[in-house]
């Protein structure tokens, strides 16, 4: 036995021997001690030498957790909880020493930036403890289960508006799910043909929803799905679940969203789960998005290379989460046990996110949910940036019903980490306030002369300086391969004015709120700038005035330059970051109606005379693929091609009209053809529903980067989008 | 017989004329050369820059003192690029012109000796101003570079002709006769009459504070005491000729030799002084009792037996009103008392802590009227600096960001020019400036500065405001402006508050005990101190030590007391003055430098930097010890040692110091040396040693550093990490080690039960 065995067995023999209520009380009053020692006022020469103390072990101890040591966890624990320790004291500090003024006015905004900087430690420390411990779950498969074991199955696609093509597909795909199909049915819940619709006073649109229900009607009745609506359309998605409900027996409900389309092992992987306890209430796989979002596509054009922006919540939180039985329903790709969810009602509807409200009722009762961390759907993301801030606007508003309608902090049933855990999800969606401080406060120093922060400027290098740095390295240890440096700080700037609105809605009537349907598959055939342009450029002009404040301040009152110039850095920064985040606000243009993720399958080339090259993927969609290929002569217009389709076990045969071809490099781009059911089948079973397709892909991009990397791409951007608006603006005016 | 018939006349006559001449003032006529850099605070080269430089010399002379001619020397030097005919160096005493020297380009280097009439010459204070008027052409910048002359004051010098004038004795002239001064008494003789019991109440507490009264009367200036116990010479009549009587004898200073203006003091109850005190004395000792008298002289045959003396008595029927007594003394205000004696009924002091009526109060705002500053006006062009002492409690512990606030009512006039401004500076730091910038002058009210508390340090500091007026700059032939428009005000309404802080101070430090008398004297405790010695012709530089402790502290030291021995344990705050043979290592706290009869020595080179002591003032606690110690068998030779460290044989945490010297009658002469400013003024680290009265040999910090006071939990534990920066780290590391073993054993235990709920 190795020296590192013996100690890691000594542990183990340690952890089995002493009491549970003991180890509580120690660790507690550890805990205290820590925080005791997070307290002690010290002189800023020993404060220098405890930060840099704690950031040296910070660093070493996450850099051994970031590798693959024996003992990463314990590093990335130790790590985790100096680091914390660190920024505890920070905000101590803060509170006590740094909120006074005789300005009533400088004592408002030293007030309302100490509540974000507090807002944002409370969300960086239950960030922290939620991700302690991510939960890694094994393989299980219904194979292993008898046939009666195996419970049976409502798998239900809610619909409002989607288009009768993406619905096609997702039925398809769930039609080819390898469960028994006696255990399993297909449902597609209209609420675009309810009765309500159909009779409205509007002709035309009574029209439109009588002609979608006779559409999906005969769509459902060709795929062997059932059709269901309903007289009116209540309670949005959940209303429309709970309705459908009513007409079903199965055990267990899925549920996808109309443009989620499930792989083959989808409930396969899932529904085990299930089958071994049975007091699991939820099994939630990851939402994967084939096509990138429109910060994706305007800003980083990165899709392929860089993580998704939900990469974070699906591959890092939702694991953390799971280990604090805390992870929840995300309206899709999830089973759900229909005993259970009979006993709340069905699904929740108090709130427009339906899914965390329904999770956290049946935590609450005792239940618990199971995360199965791989991508088993592929969906579509937002196109456009005002349709993803109509979607955040939505999750804003729906958590934050939640927090003021269900109070899960004082909700008896859930238990302190389920709190902690339901707290970090809901209170994160308040950022828009603290991000907003965090961007207009330099302009109260710079422009009114506000003092923000009592303190000198040794102070600020010996307790900001420090907690901001070991801050950053902890959550590069823990999101450092699913999020990217800035990245966060992007998204929220994106956001902010937009979900800040909706916030003060909800605060003023938490009932007030309705649910919209995300827009899905929007056209994006030409390049414009985006309609909500304009409070960027009023932020942008602020900012700058801000900067021109900070050279007046400079000149005025060259004796506070220090402190003029962490303001003006902090200033500088965010103005930086909203030049470049101008590129988001141009919606360019999409060429392609699918976008194509690189692919490595092996494949052969048949023409109609049989001739058979040998090649492989470059990358595939679900319209079409690019190849390399071994080819001397040139190929027919339509040619076949064979691939090994995973999710179906087999090779399968795809007609494709040949888009392009290069004898010379040995490029191929085809067009899939669907003209049969087989055909549609093929293409969807090869294209879509292979989860190990998905996953390879999104290992693939995750991976971490350097800060000052991260930095580099963000002032790479420059000020470029800054005189493409001018431009296109002056365009759209003459 | 005839012979003696003869003689008796003149005797008699001898006899009056000496009574004449004793109930006439009294006449001492002594000359005396100070160097000017004596009364100069800064540099012993004064510089007097620019068009109209001016600068004061203060000089203090005691009351007693009448000057009867005095001459001042003066040796200086100007640019050789001045205008002879209308360059001239003005020398004023008390703002009368006393003369007027010609600044000669062809001769730089001038000396000159000026007579100052005795007439301008004030009691106690007098001031000696140079006032230059520097011109190198007709027309000029005012502040060229040009336009310096500079003045030696080391080689010039003052010579006074001086006549001691006592006219008429009571407790008044106490103060005049310790005067810092020039004429006043810096050496003093104490004597007791009781039997030789060491450490009598009077011995022990008595003398002490009679040393500490002495010494506050003269301020600044040393001290230095003489102890006698004169009880084994106790009236030996046998010396006596028949011809005086014993009661003459009795209540002359018969146990002094020598004539001398000066004050001695004698000591002792009632019933150990009947040997030297007239029946009347005596019969009005009724309880603590002050007398000032002039003794008679006893005259044999023509021959002076006994000088005349001048005494000061400290009595009491009992040992404890003698302490009475002596306190009085202490607190007494001279001029409150014109008698010669006086009978103390009573003294309250009800949980009196002497230190919390010297210094200001944390916590408390003070007007700078309260502070005893007059209203600030400055007028007319150049540079202006009034200075405020600001004094702290000497463990005065602020904390990062405890704030002194300065809220200032100030106005100034009209066409004040570019270059003028008002700039405040604690401890010569600034900490805020102001443009004087409106050209129709401007009024300030309740202007408020937040200054960082720690830059103001335990004991005395310097708030000082600095302005600089600058009048129209005109361009062109011979054109200028006075400047006299120009006016500055600041007003005593002007207030200071201070922050509540904690009461820790770091030791152990030299420097804080130079500038304030701590350990001894606390803020918030008067806790029993003891100064032990271990030879008993010690008490003199006890003493002496005992009355510098008091000056430094600024008022009286009540429980501080000397004591012969060293007892088995000391109190908390302890001095030993020893012979190296006296002492033992248990003296001495983690094996740092010891003084026995083997010697360990932190030798510099065996130790770093730092030890030849840095910054050490009382925010800064870090810890500074020495690592390299060499022990060896020598001796001190001619050096004196001042060593403090942790007491490690007292009750509770304190300081103990001790002096050690090779010789006991070296110790004294060290002590003297060591009491004297010059000296005293530089006290640092913990490690001092010297062998004249200039300079130290060696300063160092070698001893562990800890600290001293009271204070909340929090901000102990701050200091204590402060002072320990990375033992602190340890801690913090060790805490969250064990903190997260037991997170990982909950974790692991969560996560054994997650997976049995799948494994089943």
């Amino acid at each position: 036995m190795s020296a590192t065995d013996r100690s890691s067995f000594s542990l183990q023999r340690l952890t089995v021997s002493m009491p549970k209520l003991l180890l509580k009380t120690l660790t507690l009053m550890t805990l205290f001690l820590l925080i005791a020692l997070a307290s002690i006022p010290l002189h800023a020469a020993t404060q220098l030498a405890l930060s840099m103390g704690v950031i040296v072990f910070v660093y070493s101890a996450s850099s051994e957790a970031i590798k693959h040591s024996k003992k990463r966890e314990l590093f990335r624990l130790f790590a985790i909880i100096i680091g914390c320790l660190l920024s505890v004291r920070y905000l101590i500090w803060r509170g006590v020493n740094t909120l006074e003024s005789d300005d009533i006015f400088s004592l408002i905004a030293m007030i309302m930036l100490f509540i974000a900087e507090i807002y944002s430690g409370i969300i960086h420390l239950l960030g922290c403890f939620v991700n302690i411990f991510p939960l890694n779950r094994p393989r299980q498969s219904i194979k292993h289960f008898s046939t009666e074991q195996i419970p049976s199955v409502d798998l239900v696609i809610p619909s409002y508006n989607e288009s009768e093509e993406l619905l096609e597909v997702t039925i398809r795909a769930a039609m080819m799910l390898d469960y028994p199909s006696d255990k399993l049915n297909i449902h597609l819940l209209d609420d675009g043909g309810t009765d309500q619709k159909v009779f409205q006073d509007n002709p035309l649109a009574a029209k439109q929803a009588l002609t979608r229900r006779h559409t999906l009607q005969a769509l459902c009745r060709s795929l062997g799905a059932e059709y269901h609506t309903r007289a009116k359309n209540e309670q949005a998605k959940a209303g429309n679940i709970n309705s459908a409900l009513l007409n079903m027996k199965g055990e267990l409900v899925v549920i996808l969203d109309a443009d989620h389309v499930p792989t083959t092992d989808f409930l396969d992987r899932t529904v085990p789960w299930m089958i071994k306890d049975k007091d699991v209430f939820l099994v939630q796989s990851p939402h994967f998005m084939d096509n990138p979002d429109p910060i994706e596509r305007n800003y980083f054009s990165a899709f392929t290379r860089m993580p998704s922006e939900n990469d974070m919540f699906y591959n890092t939180i939702q694991k953390g989460l799971d280990f604090w039985s805390a992870s929840f329903f995300c309206g899709s790709a999830a089973v759900l046990r229909r005993r259970h969810l009979d006993m709340v009602g069905g699904i929740a509807g108090d709130s427009i996110t339906e899914d965390a409200e329904t999770a956290l009722e049946l935590h609450a009762l005792g239940y618990k949910s199971v995360y199965v961390d791989k991508p088993m759907i592929s969906g579509l993301a937002t196109e456009s940036f005002s349709s993803f801030i109509q979607q955040r606007e939505r999750w804003a508003q729906g958590m934050a019903q939640i927090l003021i309608l269900k109070k899960p902090f004082l909700n008896s049933g859930l238990s302190w980490y389920q709190k902690c855990g339901y707290m970090s999800s809901i209170l994160f969606w308040f950022f828009p306030f603290a991000r907003l401080i965090f961007l207009l406060s330099p302009l109260g120093y710079l422009l009114f002369g506000l003092e923000l922060i009592h303190a000198t400027f040794i102070d600020i290098l010996i307790y900001t300086v420090p907690h901001i740095i070991v801050s950053f390295r902890l959550s590069h240890v823990l999101f450092g391969k699913n999020r990217w440096p800035l990245v966060s700080e992007l998204y929220e700037i994106l956001q902010c004015t937009f979900l800040f609105r909706a916030l003060i809605t909800v605060i003023k009537n938490p009932n007030d709120p309705s649910f919209l349907v995300t827009p899905k598959g929007e056209d994006q055939s030409k390049t414009y700038i985006s309609s909500l342009a304009n409070s960027f450029y009023w932020l942008l002009f602020m900012l700058f005035i801000g900067n021109l404040g900070a050279i007046y301040h400079f000149y005025d009152t060259p004796e506070s330059w220090e402190l003029t110039f962490v303001v003006f850095a902090w200033n500088a920064f965010n103005f930086i970051l909203c030049v470049s985040l101008l590129d988001v606000l141009i919606e360019k243009k999409q060429i392609r109606k699918a976008s194509r993720l690189p692919a490595y399958d092996n494949i052969n080339i048949i023409t109609s005379d049989q001739k058979n090259w040998e090649g492989n993927l470059r990358n595939l969609s679900r319209t079409g693929a690019n190849l390399s290929l071994n080819f001397d002569q040139a190929l027919p217009p339509e040619i076949r091609l064979i691939g090994y389709a995973s999710a179906l076990n087999k090779r399968v045969e795809i007609a494709c009209q040949v888009m392009y071809q290069n004898t010379d490099t040995g490029e191929v781009r085809l067009q899939f053809l669907t003209r049969t059911d087989q055909e549609k089948n093929n293409v969807i079973a090869y294209t879509l529903c292979d989860s190990e397709r998905w996953d390879s892909f999104q290992k693939r991009r995750t991976r971490p980067i350097s800060y000052l990397y991260g930095l580099k791409h963000v002032v790479s951007v420059s000020m470029k989008p800054l005189f493409l608006h001018i431009y296109m603006k002056l365009r759209q005016r003459s | 017989m005839l012979t003696l018939n003869f003689i008796q006349p003149y005797v008699r006559l001898i006899t009056l004329l000496f009574i004449a001449f004793f109930t006439l003032p009294a006449h001492a006529n002594t000359s005396n050369e100070f160097r000017l850099s004596e009364f100069y605070g800064g540099n012993s080269i004064l510089r007097l820059n620019g068009e109209r430089p001016v600068q004061d010399l203060g000089i203090a002379v005691s009351p007693l003192l009448a000057v009867s001619s005095a001459t001042l020397h003066l040796k200086a030097t100007s640019s050789i690029a001045m205008l002879q005919e209308r360059s001239i160096l003005n020398v004023r005493f008390n703002n009368v012109t006393i003369g007027q020297i010609r600044l000669n380009p062809n001769k730089p280097n001038l000396l000159a000796d000026i007579s100052i009439p005795s007439e301008l010459w004030r009691p106690q204070y007098n001031t000696l101003t140079f006032a230059a008027s520097q011109y190198v052409d007709r027309c000029q910048d005012t502040n060229a570079p040009d336009l310096w002359s500079e003045i030696n004051l080391y080689d010039s010098s003052i010579t006074f002709d001086t006549t001691k004038v006592i006219d008429k004795i009571n407790l008044q002239k106490l103060s005049a006769f310790f005067h810092p001064g020039i004429g006043g008494q810096h050496d003093v003789q104490i004597f007791t009459l009781d039997e030789d019991q060491a450490n009598s109440v009077i011995n022990k507490d008595a003398l002490s504070t009679i040393s500490q009264a002495l010494a506050l009367r003269t301020q600044y200036q040393s001290l230095n005491i003489d102890y006698h116990n004169i009880n084994s010479k106790a009236l030996d009549m046998s010396v006596i000729d028949q011809q005086v009587t014993e009661a003459e004898y009795k209540q002359s200073s018969w146990y002094i030799q020598g004539n001398k203006d000066d004050v001695h003091v004698l000591v002792g109850n009632k019933t150990s002084l009947q040997q030297a005190l007239s029946e009347r004395d005596l019969a009005d000792i009724n309880g603590p009792y002050l007398k000032i008298e002039r003794t008679p002289a006893v005259l044999v045959n023509d021959q002076v037996l006994v000088a005349s003396q001048i005494r000061l008595i400290v009595s009491g029927l009992t040992d404890q009103d003698v302490v009475q007594a002596a306190t009085t003394l202490a607190y007494m205000d001279d001029l409150l008392n014109p008698d010669q004696s006086i009978s103390i009924n009573s003294t309250s002091n009800k949980a009196f802590k002497p230190q919390q009526h010297v210094t200001l109060q944390p916590g408390r705002t003070y007007t700078l009227s309260e502070l005893d500053v007059a209203a600030i006006h400055f007028n007319g062009p150049g540079y202006f600096t009034k200075k405020i002492e600001i004094r702290l409690p000497s463990d005065f512990y602020a904390s990062e960001t405890d704030e002194v606030k300065l809220a200032l009512d100030f106005s100034y006039g009209a066409d004040f020019e570019e270059g003028s401004t008002f700039n405040i500076t604690v401890n010569g730091k600034v900490i805020h400036g102001l443009k004087l910038d409106q050209k129709d002058g401007d009024f300030y009210y309740n202007y408020t500065l937040s200054i960082p508390a720690r830059l103001f340090e335990g004991g005395k500091n310097e708030l000082a405001f600095n302005v600089n007026q600058n009048s129209v700059q005109l361009i062109g032939e011979c054109r200028s402006v006075s400047g006299d428009y120009l006016h500055f005000q600041l007003d005593t309404d002007s207030e200071i508050e201070l922050p509540t802080v904690a009461h820790l101070a770091k030791q152990p430090d030299l420097t804080l005990l130079g500038q304030t008398g701590y350990p001894f004297a606390q803020y918030q405790t008067q806790d029993d101190t003891g100064i032990y010695i271990t030879q008993a012709s010690m008490r003199s530089a006890a003493l002496t030590m005992a009355g510098k402790l008091a000056q430094s502290s600024g008022n009286l030291i009540p429980n501080l007391y000397v004591e012969m021995g060293i007892p088995e344990t000391l109190t908390d705050t302890a001095m030993i003055l020893a012979l190296p043979t006296d002492l033992t290592t248990r003296l001495y706290t983690d094996l740092t430098t010891t003084i026995t009869d083997s010697k360990r020595w932190p030798y510099r080179l065996q130790n770093h930097l730092h030890n030849r002591v840095t910054a050490n003032n009382n925010s800064d606690l870090q810890s500074n010890t020495a690592e390299g110690f060499t022990t060896q068998q020598s001796t001190l030779g001619d050096f004196a040692l001042l060593l403090a460290a942790k007491n490690p044989i007292s009750d509770n945490k304190g300081t103990l110091l001790i002096i050690a010297a090779e010789t006991s009658n070296r110790l004294t002469q060290r002590v003297e040396q060591l009491v004297q400013g010059a000296l005293w003024s530089q006290l640092k680290g913990d490690f001092f040693v010297w062998d004249d009265a200039k300079s130290p040999l060696i300063a160092m910090q070698v001893s562990s550093a800890y600290t001293l006071g009271e204070s909340d939990t929090w901000t102990a534990l701050g200091a204590w990490g402060t002072n320990h920066p990375w033992y602190l780290l340890l801690i913090v590391i060790a805490v969250v080690f064990i903190f997260m073993v037991l997170t990982w054993m909950l974790l692991t235990l969560r996560h054994k039960k997650i997976k049995e709920d799948w494994e089943e």
